[in-house]
């Protein structure tokens, strides 16, 4: 997979475009730099609320968490 | 003097206001982590949404665990395949839709619907 990457210029010319898209959206939205660490933490963060939120409805409603 | 001052700080001020972004710290991973984060922040928006509107008793709990349960799904297949999960999360995303009956998809369809052009919206 890395070998085609950098032996097909069109495909890594597309990887780039769409990095720099996906940074400058954020960067216009919030003014940051986005760094590999912060992308990874906000994963992290956003995956353990949402799994949160959704465990707590059912567990209020006496339900089983589905799987 | 003064003239080129103003000049000097109003180029100044540009310049702070929209530097370059600098996508060297960028990796392809942490590309992958931020497209994954996309979808997972609209699908918690539903979640909350859905919770909102059941606890105003404006959803059904069947309604809102229908729409719950494939929020769930969704965030399962992020969270085991944060690098290749599009695929796989558009096609258990439309399982889940298409095995509930009729009436409940059109009565959560405008939740779905969200979760459904996020995940055909993230490139």
């Amino acid at each position: 997979m890395a070998d085609a990457l950098f032996t097909n210029p069109e495909v890594l010319a597309g990887l780039f475009e769409g990095l720099l898209a996906i940074v400058r959206r954020h960067f216009a939205e919030t003014g940051e730099i986005l760094t590999n660490e912060q992308a990874h933490q906000m994963l992290a963060d956003e995956l353990r609320a949402g799994q949160s939120d959704i465990a707590q409805f059912f567990i209020a409603k006496g339900l089983p968490i589905p799987k | 003097m003064k003239r080129l001052l103003v000049m000097v700080t109003a180029l100044a001020a540009v310049s702070c206001a929209h530097p370059k972004p600098d996508t060297s710290q960028l990796s392809p991973q942490g590309l992958r982590d931020y497209r994954a984060t996309q979808v997972v922040k609209i699908v918690n928006d539903v979640t909350t949404a859905v919770i909102t509107a059941n606890k105003a008793k404006q959803l059904s709990d069947a309604h809102a665990i229908a729409v719950l349960t494939i929020d769930k799904q969704v965030l399962d297949v992020i969270e085991a395949n944060p690098v290749d999960f599009q695929a796989k999360a558009i096609v258990v995303f439309r399982n889940a839709r298409d095995a509930l009956p009729a009436d409940v998809q059109a009565a959560i369809g405008v939740y779905l619907s969200k979760i459904a052009d996020v995940l055909s919206e993230v490139r």
